[in-house]
């Protein structure tokens, strides 16, 4: 960023990038926590932090990943606060993968999506970024704080316990 | 690709899909409001009582007595009431500068200049009667948090800033002094995302100490401080509870600010609070959705204690009053400080996001009387921190 762009800039630039990325955000949140409430209020939290540090980011064409570790972030936040019963908000929904959400058609993709909730929260973060966001293993890293090797092992050991889960037949052949 | 990796793109998709877009909310405050929140505008009225000056314009009475939270009473009109008498001087940290106002008239009287490539990110009472502080940032992309003192004269005119202290690779977000001393509290903000954050800062001549946000996006919009300094009132924020008012003991051995602070979950979240000097009263603002108010509440025991004044608003969106939605959402924003003594009272109010339409009034809180101090700084942006 060439100098400091005026406050009204940035809340534009800010407000649009809401409009293009809110989505694909919300419901990255969505595969990590389970529920579209939380979704909602992780991805909320990652826009008014980056409008905070809009003016200290050194390229706001690398607002969206910064929104995606913020949102990764909020995440285990959520996961955290859960743990030790902390989070004062209304009831959550049924998460998206349980048999009581009756958004998902078919078995499979529940059972799937089930298996993938019992994986430790790394591997649930590594495979998503990877098989719903398309990411290279060098944006995962990025976006995770960890370098490709570990990206790399995280996923082969999260899809080896995966087929187990899913395939036993499989696995026990 | 195999059949577990085509499984998984297929339940990600699926369960995505449940998301339509059209059903999305829009943002619970707009961002450009949010962004001002860390750009505030910044109203300093310095307390001087041998040169305090009587402002002559409208003059009403606060509305006295203890008001139940869901009972409150509008202030009343007493034209009789003396004038009140205010602080000669009203300075607006407008970001690249800051502007010092004639109280009395609105007139510009002084403007403050950051050094070279940095801008004004906080300004505030330096504890003493003429002494303040400023708080910057640079101006670029690099993140680096300076805080100064100065002085203003008895005509307004500020000296050079003298530069106290500075913190490398992060923003500032709020500064005050401790009343009656040369110590100072001060608080950034980490630019990078990894914890910790940033934290809180009390400095002063026995040196030191740090309280540190280690988790979440912690962050600090306000400080306050007790006269014998043991205790800052915070408007922080913190993932999970969200906004909440905080008294941050400074004798406390907790490490961060959370640990070493105690909330008071009854006081309404407010942009900013203001602390009596002995630490017994806390002034916020609230909405309802419908009404702004400004009060006084109990540290002890969170109880509202009067209403001072309240503003009509038209509520910009949703979200139940008291929680973070319903506190973005409320078109309604205030910013209040103390002076030394704990005698006065300055609020700035916007109200249905009408961004440069910001009220500016005075309190004196002895004499029950306040007046409207015409002053009224464009701003780009909503949100301002008052400081007094």
């Amino acid at each position: 960023m060439a100098g400091r762009i005026s406050r009204a800039e940035t809340a534009d630039e800010v407000d649009e990038l809401y409009r293009q990325q809110a989505v694909s955000m919300i419901r990255l949140a969505l595969l990590l926590t389970g529920d579209r409430a939380t979704a909602e209020d992780v991805v909320q939290d990652a826009f008014l932090g980056l409008c905070r540090r809009w003016p200290g980011l050194t390229d706001p064409a690398k607002a969206v990943s910064y929104l995606r570790t913020s949102v990764i972030n909020g995440c285990r936040d959520v996961h955290r606060a859960r743990r030790v019963a902390w989070l004062r908000r209304p009831p959550h929904d049924p998460p998206v993968w349980s048999a009581e959400a009756a958004a998902i058609d078919g078995e499979d993709r529940r059972e799937v999506l089930a298996a993938l909730a019992g994986l430790a929260q790394r591997q649930r973060e590594v495979l998503a970024l990877r098989f719903y966001l398309d990411l290279s293993y060098g944006e995962i890293a990025a976006a995770l704080c960890i370098s490709q090797g570990t990206v790399a092992s995280t996923i082969s050991r999260a899809l080896a316990i995966l087929a187990r889960q899913l395939n036993p037949q499989e696995e026990n052949q | 690709m195999n059949d577990l990796e085509d499984r998984l793109r297929d339940a990600y998709r699926a369960a995505a899909d449940t998301i339509d877009p059209a059903t999305v909310p829009s943002p619970r405050v707009s961002m450009r409001r949010r962004v001002s929140f860390s750009q505030r505008l910044r109203i300093l009225t310095p307390l001087a009582a041998a040169a305090a000056v009587a402002v002559v314009v409208t003059t009403t009475t606060l509305a006295g007595g203890t008001a139940p939270r869901h009972h409150v009473r509008t202030a009343r009109v007493r034209p009789a009431a003396p004038a009140a008498v205010l602080p000669p001087f009203t300075l607006a940290d407008v970001g690249s500068s800051v502007k010092v106002y004639d109280t009395r008239t609105g007139a510009g009287v002084a403007t403050l200049t950051p050094p070279a490539g940095q801008q004004f990110e906080d300004v505030a009472s330096g504890g003493s009667p003429g002494t303040y502080l400023a708080a910057t940032g640079l101006s670029g992309s690099a993140c680096h948090a300076y805080f100064y003192q100065f002085h203003l004269s008895a005509a307004g005119q500020p000296s050079p800033l003298t530069l106290l202290r500075s913190v490398p690779g992060s923003q500032p977000t709020a500064v005050i002094g401790i009343p009656g001393s040369r110590s100072y509290a001060y608080s950034t903000v980490h630019c990078q995302t990894a914890p910790p954050n940033g934290g809180v800062g009390i400095s002063g001549p026995a040196g030191n100490r740090t309280w540190t946000y280690p988790t979440g996006d912690d962050y600090t919009f306000s400080l306050a401080a007790t006269a014998d300094g043991r205790t800052l009132a915070l408007s922080f924020y913190v993932y999970g509870p969200g906004f909440q008012d905080m008294l941050l003991n400074t004798q406390s051995s907790s490490p961060t600010a959370a640990g070493a602070s105690r909330a008071l979950p009854s006081v309404p979240v407010s942009d900013t609070l203001a602390i009596s000097p002995d630490g017994r009263t806390l002034y916020a603002c609230t909405s309802d959705g419908t009404t702004g108010t400004l009060a006084s509440y109990s540290t002890a025991t969170g109880a509202q204690l009067r209403v001072l004044r309240q503003w009509p608003v038209t509520a910009s969106g949703g979200g139940a009053p008291g929680t973070d939605s319903g506190y973005m959402s409320r078109g309604f924003s205030c910013q209040v400080s103390t002076d030394l003594t704990g005698r006065y009272l300055l609020a700035a109010v916007s109200l249905d996001n009408k961004l440069d339409h910001w009220t500016i009034t005075g309190f004196d809180l002895q004499t029950g009387t306040s007046a409207t101090i015409p002053v009224r700084p464009h701003l780009p942006l909503l949100g301002s921190q008052l400081a007094w």
